[in-house]
C-alpha cells in the first residue's frame, strides 16, 4: 500500500515537470517570415530589396500613371476625374480636406514607401554573413529610391515631414515638417551615397550610379544651381554607359523596352503577375493600354501640341513650314510618338470604352500592337514607366548651359 | 408592376413595364402565360427531422459502463440542402485498485451533408423570397425549358433564380474524435489527485462544384414579333465554376490535473486544491481547384485541366498553460470564505507579459442557520443566504499572432522573372498583454415555506479593462497601426430568479420567472467615434436622424424644419433636435440597439404518471438596424414587403409606411435613420413536453437494460 502512494506521489512530481518546457508557449507564424527569423542572409536582403521596389508598384505617381499629372497643367484634360485623383476637380480650384483623389493617395503611398526604406536601411546591417561593401551596394539602392520620393514630397508639398529613420513607436512620428531645404540636403546626401556605391554600369532593373547622378542633376536643377547641374551632367555623358536610342518609340512601349541604352531608371512591370494591373491588389482593371487607349483619360490640349517645333527648328509662329489645315506635317517628329493627331487612325479602331474631348489622343504609352484594348487581357499590359532617360540629362545639360545649343538639342534628341 | 412603375416616376427614374405589358398581366385568364406566383410556398416545403438514439449501460460496484449511439437525419427545407449526423459515446470506469480508480471518455462525431454551392447560400434564400411573382420557374409553353427569373429585357438584373442553383452544389464531411482518459487516486483518506489527459481530433472535408449552362435560361415572354424564347444571358455562367476541395484539420491535446484535499475539524470545514493545465492547438489546411473540365459529370481534381488551377495551404498554432489553487473555508455551515488564484500563461502574448494573474474571492453568509433565527424561524424559514464576491479574468482571444512583426509577400521584376519580395505592414506592440475583466457580485437567496416563495437574486458590476483595439496612426507612419491594450467597457445589472412550488395531493407543479437587466457603458477609448463608441454611451451605439413621421402635404413640408435633401409629400420626416430649423448632420442622435432586459419563465405540473412543463423566453427592448436591402422597395427588381400595400398616398395619409420608391430615392435613402432601426423584442415559446411514464411492469426486464 505505502508502495503505491509513494509510486503515485512520484509519477505526479515526474508529471510536473513535463509539463515546464519553456517554450511550449513560444509559437510563431508558420506561412509568413517574422521578423525574429529574418536578415541573416543575402537572401533574406534580396527580398527584402524586392518589397522596397514594389513600393513603386501602388497606384501613385511613381508608377505608370505619373502621366496624369500632367492633367493639373495646361497640357492636358482628365476626362474622368472621380477615377482619376480628382484631377478635374481640383483643376477647378474645388479642394478641400473632403475632395481626397490626388493628395491622400501620394501622402499614403509614399510615406509608405519611406517606412520601407526606412526599415531596411535600418536593419540591413543586422546582416553579418554578407561584405560590408555589397551591403552598401544594397542600401545605396534604397536610399536612391528613398531620395527620389522625398524630391517628389518636396516638390508637391513643400515643407514636409522628414523621417531620417524608422519609427519605434506611433507618438514618434508625430512631428513638425521640415523646411525643403533640410529635405533636400538630406536628399543630395542619400544620392552622394548612392553614386559612391552603386554600380557605374547601364541600367537593367536595378538602379544604378547613373541613375543617382541624373536625379542630382534634375535637383539641382530645380534648385537653379546652373555650374553644379552642368558638371554632374557632363560626368554622365563622359562616362558614356547610356547612350540615345535610336527609335523614340521604343522607349515608351513594352516591345522597346528590354536592354534600351538610353533608360535610365523605370518602374518595371512583367506580365502577367506583374503587369500594371495585376502587380498591386489596388491596381485591377487598370493599365495606360486600356486608359489612355481605350477610354481616352487623357486628352491633350492645343497648348501642349503647338509646343512642338517645326523641322527647321523654328516654332509654329515662324516657320513657314506649318500647315494649320494639317499641323501634322512636317513637325518636331517627338510629336506623333508622343500625341495622336487627327490624321492618325489607329489600328483596332476608335477607343471605345470613350472618345477624346479634344482632338487629339495621348499616344505615348500606348501599345498598339496590342490593339483592340479590353479588360479581359488587362494581365498582357505592362509597359515600364520611364522615370528618368539618358534625354532627360542631355535637355539639362542644354538649360544648364544656357548657350545658343540649338543645334546641340534638335540633332541630339530627335533621331 | 403599377406600383414599380408609380416607384420609379416618383425617384425620377423611367418606367419599366409599358401599360400593354400591365394590361396583359391585370386581365389575364391564364395564370400559366401571366402568372401571379408564390415563389416561396413552391420551393419551401416541410421537412422532416428524424432521430434515432440507443443506449446500454451496465454498472458493477467495481464499474460502470455506458455506450451510446445515436443517428438523425434532416432534410432541407429548401432544395439542395439535407444532412446526416452519426454519434457515438463511450463512458468507462473502474475501480482497479483499492484506492485507484481509471475510466474513459470517448466521442465519435461523423456530418455528412450537401448544400448549395458554397459562394451563394445566402443568395439561394434571397432569390426565393427576393424574385417577382410575374414569373414561373419553367416557361409557359410546357417544353420544360427553366425561365431567367425575368419577363422583359427592360427589367433590371436581379438575384439569380433559384434554379440556377442546381447547377452544381458543396458536400461537406465532418469528422470528430474526443478521446479521454483520467486516473483518480485516493493518496490519503482526505486527499484525491485526479489527473486528465484528452486528444480532440477534427477533420473537415469540402467539395465544392459548379458549372455554368448558359444557354438554358429565358425570358419568360416573348418579345413583340419574335416566335420563340429568347436566351437570357446574364443567369446560367456563375462567377465561380469548376471543382475545390479544402480540407482542414486540427489537433488539441489537453492536460489537466487536480490535487483536493478535504478535512473536517468540528465545526470548521476546510478544503484546498491546487491544479494545473494546459492546451495546445495545431490547425492546418490545404485547398485546391481547378476550373476547366470536359463534363459537368466529372467532380475530381484530375479530371480538370491544370491551367489556371489554384493551390493553397497553411497551418496556425496555439498553447494554454495555467496553474490555479483554491482555499475554502466554512464554519458550522454558516460562514463561508473561499479565495481562487489562476496564473495563466498565452502564446499570443509576448514574453514579457505573457503570464497574467487572476485571483477571486467569495464570501457567504447562511442567516437561515444562525441560532437566534432558527428557533424562531424554523417553520416557515427554508433559507437566507447572503453572497459576495469578487474576481479577475483575462481574455487572450485576440488574434493568434499579434506581437510579432509579419512580413507580408510584395514581389517586384527587375526585368524577365519575377522576384519574391516581402514587406512590413503593420506596427506592432511589444507590450501587448491580456484582456482582463473585474467583476463584482452581491446576492440574496431566499426561501420560505417549504418552496411557496423562492427568490435568488444577483448585483454585478463588471469592468472590462485593457480592451483591445487597434491604435490610430497618422498616416505619414506609413504603417497600420498596431494593436494595443487600451480602452475600459463596464456591464452593470442585475439578475433575479422567483419560484414557487407546491403539491395538492398527487398533483405536484411548479412554476419560475427569471429577469435580468444589463446596462452598457464605455469609460474610456483611445479613438471615440461621436455617437457611436464615445465615452458614457452604450457600446457600437447608432447615431441616426430620428424619424417621427410622414409629410403629408405640401403645407406640412413648408411649415416643417428644412431638411437637407428637399422631399415630397409621402416621404420620412425627421427631427431638428437642436432646433435651429435645419435637419442636417448636426440632428443625428444617439440610440442604444441592447435589451432593456431579459426574461423567461416555465411551468412544470406532474399527476401520477403524466407531465406537463413548458418553457417560454423573451427579449424586450432590443433593436437591430436593418439592411436596407429588405426595407426599401424594389432594390434590383425585389417585390416589396406587404407593408406597402398601406403605403402613403394623397387618398391614404399613412403617417407610418412612405409612398413606394425605388429603393435608391434620395429623400429616403439619403438618411441613415431611425427608420431602419427596428424594435426586435420577441416572446417565444422554447419548449412544451407532454409526457407519460410507463409502468415498471410493462418495461423489458434483463440483466441490460435496453
Amino acid at each position: 500500500m505505502n508502495n503505491l502512494r509513494y509510486f503515485c506521489l512520484a509519477s505526479m512530481l515526474i508529471l510536473f515537470s513535463f509539463t515546464s518546457c519553456s517554450d511550449f508557449l513560444e509559437k510563431n507564424p508558420k506561412d509568413s517570415i517574422s521578423n525574429a527569423t529574418f536578415w541573416k542572409t543575402e537572401a533574406d536582403i534580396k527580398m527584402a530589396l524586392a518589397g522596397c521596389y514594389s513600393m513603386l508598384y501602388p497606384l501613385s505617381p511613381l508608377g505608370w500613371n505619373r502621366p496624369y499629372l500632367d492633367c493639373l497643367t495646361d497640357n492636358g484634360y482628365s476626362q474622368w476625374g472621380d477615377y482619376n485623383w480628382n484631377l478635374s476637380t481640383i483643376c477647378i480650384g474645388d479642394i478641400n480636406p473632403s475632395t481626397g483623389g490626388l493628395s491622400p493617395n501620394i501622402f499614403g503611398n509614399y510615406y509608405a514607401a519611406i517606412a520601407a526604406y526606412n526599415y531596411f536601411i535600418g536593419n540591413i546591417d543586422l546582416v553579418e554573413s554578407v561584405d560590408a561593401s555589397v551591403r552598401d551596394s544594397y542600401a545605396a539602392e534604397v536610399k536612391f529610391m528613398r531620395a527620389l520620393v522625398y524630391f517628389d514630397l518636396v516638390n508637391f508639398y513643400g515643407d514636409i515631414i522628414l523621417y531620417k529613420s524608422s519609427l519605434e513607436t506611433v507618438e514618434a512620428a508625430k512631428v513638425a515638417q521640415s523646411p525643403k531645404s533640410e529635405v533636400l540636403a538630406f536628399v543630395k546626401e542619400d544620392l552622394d551615397f548612392a553614386i559612391a556605391n552603386l554600380p557605374n554600369t547601364a541600367y537593367a532593373g536595378h538602379a544604378v550610379r547613373g541613375s543617382a547622378r541624373g536625379l542630382k542633376v534634375r535637383i539641382l536643377l530645380y534648385e537653379e544651381k546652373w555650374e553644379e547641374a552642368a558638371a554632374l551632367a557632363k560626368e554622365i555623358m563622359d562616362e558614356g554607359k547610356f547612350s540615345l536610342s535610336g527609335d523614340y518609340e521604343g522607349i515608351f512601349i513594352s516591345a522597346g523596352q528590354t536592354n534600351n541604352p538610353e533608360i535610365m531608371f523605370s518602374t518595371v512591370y512583367l506580365s502577367p503577375d506583374l503587369s500594371q494591373s495585376t502587380c498591386h491588389w489596388t491596381n485591377s482593371n487598370r493599365a495606360s493600354d486600356i486608359e489612355f487607349g481605350w477610354g481616352s483619360h487623357i486628352c491633350p490640349y492645343d497648348n501642349l501640341v503647338f509646343e512642338y517645333e517645326c523641322t527647321d527648328g523654328k516654332s509654329i509662329k515662324e516657320s513657314p513650314l506649318y500647315d494649320e489645315s494639317q499641323p501634322w506635317l512636317n513637325r518636331d517628329p517627338r510629336l506623333r510618338y508622343t500625341i495622336r493627331m487627327p490624321n492618325v487612325t489607329w489600328p483596332g479602331g476608335e477607343p471605345q470604352g470613350g472618345k477624346s474631348l479634344t482632338d487629339y489622343n495621348m499616344q505615348k504609352y500606348v501599345e498598339l500592337s496590342k490593339a483592340p484594348f479590353n479588360y479581359s487581357r488587362q494581365n498582357q499590359y505592362d509597359t515600364d514607366y520611364v522615370h528618368l532617360r539618358y534625354a532627360d540629362i542631355l535637355l539639362m545639360y542644354a538649360e544648364a548651359k544656357k548657350t545658343k545649343l540649338r543645334g546641340l538639342t534638335q540633332a541630339s534628341t530627335t533621331r | 408592376m403599377e406600383m414599380y412603375n408609380s416607384a420609379r416616376l416618383r425617384s425620377g427614374l423611367s418606367p419599366i413595364y409599358t401599360q400593354e405589358q400591365i394590361d396583359q398581366y391585370k386581365n389575364a385568364t391564364d395564370r400559366m402565360q401571366y402568372p401571379n406566383f408564390n415563389r416561396p410556398e413552391y420551393i419551401f416545403k416541410t421537412a422532416t427531422v428524424q432521430n434515432h438514439a440507443i443506449s446500454l449501460a451496465k454498472s458493477s460496484e467495481s464499474s460502470k459502463f455506458r455506450l451510446g449511439l445515436n443517428y438523425s437525419k434532416q432534410d432541407g427545407i429548401v432544395p439542395e440542402f439535407d444532412s446526416q449526423k452519426f454519434n457515438l459515446n463511450l463512458n468507462y470506469e473502474n475501480q482497479i485498485h483499492k484506492i485507484v480508480k481509471v475510466g474513459t471518455t470517448t466521442n465519435f462525431f461523423y456530418k455528412k451533408s450537401t448544400e448549395p454551392q458554397s459562394a451563394w447560400e445566402i443568395f439561394l434564400v434571397r432569390g426565393i423570397y427576393s424574385h417577382s411573382p410575374l414569373t414561373m420557374p419553367y416557361l409557359p409553353d410546357g417544353s420544360g425549358r427553366k425561365s431567367s427569373g425575368r419577363i422583359y429585357e427592360s427589367e433590371p438584373f436581379s438575384t439569380f433564380t433559384p434554379l440556377a442553383f442546381s447547377n452544381g452544389n458543396a458536400q461537406k464531411d465532418t469528422y470528430s474524435a474526443q478521446v479521454q482518459a483520467f486516473v483518480v487516486v485516493d493518496i490519503l483518506k482526505d486527499l484525491q489527485w485526479e489527473t486528465r489527459g484528452a486528444f480532440n481530433f477534427d477533420y473537415f472535408y469540402q467539395k465544392a462544384h459548379s458549372y455554368s449552362t448558359p444557354n438554358e435560361f429565358y425570358f419568360y415572354q416573348k418579345k413583340a414579333g419574335m416566335n420563340d424564347y429568347m436566351v437570357d444571358g446574364s443567369v446560367g455562367s456563375p462567377s465561380i465554376v469548376g471543382v475545390s476541395d479544402l480540407s482542414t484539420q486540427s489537433l488539441l491535446p489537453t492536460v489537466f490535473s487536480t490535487l483536493k484535499y478535504n478535512t473536517q475539524v468540528k465545526e470548521h470545514d476546510i478544503s484546498a486544491m491546487i491544479g494545473y493545465e494546459q492546451q495546445s492547438n495545431n490547425w492546418r489546411y490545404l485547398s485546391g481547384g481547378r476550373t476547366i473540365f470536359p463534363s459537368p459529370d466529372l467532380k475530381e481534381l484530375d479530371a480538370g485541366s491544370p491551367d489556371g488551377q489554384t493551390l493553397n495551404g497553411s497551418s496556425n498554432d496555439w498553447a494554454l498553460q495555467s496553474f490555479f489553487g483554491r482555499v475554502g473555508y466554512n464554519y458550522d455551515r454558516k460562514y463561508f470564505f473561499e479565495g481562487n488564484i489562476r496564473y495563466d500563461g498565452t502564446s499570443r502574448v509576448a514574453s514579457a507579459h505573457r503570464w497574467g494573474v487572476f485571483p477571486s474571492g467569495s464570501v457567504a453568509w447562511n442567516i437561515s442557520e444562525e441560532g437566534f433565527l432558527k428557533d424562531r424561524t424554523q417553520n416557515w424559514l427554508n433559507n437566507l443566504k447572503l453572497r459576495a464576491s469578487y474576481g479577475v479574468l483575462g481574455n487572450q482571444e485576440i488574434g493568434l499572432y499579434p506581437y510579432q512583426d509579419i512580413f507580408g509577400y510584395a514581389n517586384y521584376s527587375y526585368g524577365g522573372s519575377v522576384d519574391q519580395g516581402v514587406l512590413l505592414s503593420k506596427m506592432t506592440d511589444k507590450n501587448l498583454k491580456w484582456e482582463s475583466t473585474r467583476v463584482i457580485d452581491i446576492g440574496l437567496d431566499l426561501e420560505i415555506f417549504n418552496g411557496l416563495f423562492g427568490l435568488n437574486f444577483d448585483w454585478y458590476k463588471k469592468n472590462t479593462y485593457d480592451v483591445l483595439t487597434t491604435l490610430p496612426v497618422p498616416s505619414s507612419l506609413g504603417l497600420i497601426g498596431p494593436t494595443t491594450n487600451d480602452g475600459e467597457l463596464q456591464n452593470k445589472g442585475f439578475e433575479m430568479e422567483v419560484k414557487h412550488r407546491n403539491n395538492i395531493g398527487e398533483f405536484y407543479y411548479d412554476a419560475n420567472f427569471q429577469l435580468s437587466l444589463n446596462r452598457n457603458k464605455l469609460v474610456s477609448i483611445v479613438a471615440p467615434t461621436k455617437g457611436v463608441n464615445e465615452v458614457g454611451l452604450p457600446y457600437a451605439s447608432l447615431y441616426l436622424y430620428e424619424w417621427i413621421g410622414i409629410f403629408q402635404s405640401q403645407e406640412d413640408i413648408d411649415k416643417s424644419p428644412k431638411q437637407i435633401i428637399t422631399p415630397k409629400p409621402g416621404d420620412l420626416k425627421f427631427k431638428d433636435q437642436n432646433g435651429d430649423g435645419l435637419v442636417n448632420e448636426e440632428d443625428h442622435k444617439s440610440f442604444c440597439r441592447f435589451p432593456d432586459f431579459f426574461y423567461s419563465f416555465g411551468f412544470n405540473a406532474s399527476w401520477k404518471r403524466f407531465n406537463l412543463s413548458a418553457f417560454f423566453q423573451g427579449v424586450s427592448g432590443s433593436h437591430v438596424y436593418l439592411s436596407d436591402w429588405t426595407v426599401y422597395p424594389f432594390r434590383e427588381g425585389i417585390p416589396p414587403k406587404t407593408e406597402f400595400r398601406d403605403a402613403w398616398t394623397p387618398e391614404n395619409p399613412s403617417n407610418t409606411v412612405p409612398a413606394v420608391h425605388e429603393y435608391s430615392y434620395s429623400p429616403i435613402y439619403g438618411y441613415p435613420s431611425t427608420y431602419l432601426f427596428r424594435n426586435s423584442s420577441y416572446l417565444r415559446l422554447k419548449n412544451l413536453y407532454f409526457s407519460y411514464l410507463l409502468p415498471e411492469k410493462y418495461s423489458i426486464r434483463s440483466d441490460a437494460k435496453g
